[in-house]
């Protein structure tokens, strides 16, 4: 798999049209999701994953095979244009929350999102990643320190901290 | 601590990160958890609670709607590769080797061979037939007429 893909990005590399949807239609939906499990906003995912595809024909002679799995490398840059949103959208909320008396409600934009999901959502950035990444994207504990710049232990204990917070928003449905 | 604590600390933290699914355990700890689990009421408890969360979790109804055979075309017509200099070499010498290996260069070989030959058999055996030693004198003698 790993060997096939490589092939296929240094396919991707020389323009191969074929190459590249290949890898599209196998890499968007996991990172569409992510994005989503992220940034809780589905336009703002939808833009995310685009994004992440276009750097994958653009800058295909970034990725490294002997460093990297490509999964992980583009959950990496999937996870940089989150933390930008996020950091944008969080100084867009802070300075409107100056402006106003009222609390600025979190935005969610799917109304259909099981508890599960909001609470998620409330769970910190990085424990929410960490869990994410781990759980839904099925990647190793390497791979998802990898991502977040950190390193394993770090890795477990956002994880450990991640459930329990979890079990105690969801504490009735236990 | 004895090595058997150690290893039942270990399980506890496993699941306490990863939950109850096995496949979600680091590989080359799995081993070790389901041997501590055995000897353990307290990890066997620990596992429940997490198997329930697991089953939370699940239920996420967070679902991929992009069309990814579509995006990928409008992304390859639309959007220019960006290549370092060595790839933009090397793409190039690609194109080269594969020109050379396949027989579409041969026509045009023989059609270079022949322009050249014709050059060099041209220019070795032509011998102008007007004689321009006069020439300077005769110019002058043009303009004299002039003036």
């Amino acid at each position: 798999m790993q060997a096939e893909e490589a092939k296929l990005v240094a396919l991707v590399r020389k323009g191969d049209q074929r190459a590249y949807t290949d890898l599209v239609v196998r890499h968007l939906p996991a990172i569409e999701v992510y994005a989503k499990r992220i940034v809780n906003d589905d336009t703002l995912a939808q833009d995310i994953a685009q994004d992440v595809m276009v750097v994958l024909w653009q800058r295909s002679g970034d990725f490294n095979p002997d460093k990297a799995r490509l999964t992980t490398w583009l959950h990496r840059i999937a996870h940089n244009r989150c933390i930008d949103i996020m950091r944008k959208r969080q100084r867009e909320v802070n300075c409107d929350a100056s402006d106003s008396e009222y609390p600025v409600v979190e935005s969610e934009t799917a109304t259909d999102l099981q508890p599960i999901d909001v609470a998620l959502m409330r769970l910190p950035e990085s424990q929410r990643t960490a869990l994410v990444l781990t759980y839904y994207q099925n990647l190793s504990n390497r791979d998802v320190a990898e991502i977040m710049n950190s390193s394993v232990r770090a890795v477990e204990s956002l994880l450990v901290r991640a459930r329990g917070n979890l079990k105690k928003q969801l504490e009735t449905q236990l | 601590m004895n090595p058997e604590e150690k290893t039942h600390n270990r399980a506890l933290n496993v699941i306490a990160a990863y939950g109850a699914e096995q496949s979600a355990w680091p590989e080359e700890e799995r081993g070790a958890t389901l041997d501590a689990l055995q000897s353990s009421d307290q990890l066997t408890e620990m596992l429940r609670e997490a198997a329930s969360l697991d089953r939370l979790l699940q239920r996420s109804a967070r679902v991929a709607t992009l069309d990814g055979a579509h995006l990928a075309q409008q992304i390859a017509h639309r959007v220019p590769q960006q290549l370092t200099l060595s790839q933009r070499l090397s793409r190039r010498l690609e194109v080269v080797a594969e020109s050379l290996s396949s027989d579409a260069w041969k026509p045009a070989l023989a059609a270079s061979l022949t322009l050249s030959a014709g050059l060099a058999v041209g220019s070795t055996t032509y011998e102008p037939v007007e004689d321009w030693s006069q020439a300077e004198h005769y110019s002058f003698t043009v303009v004299g007429e002039e003036y």
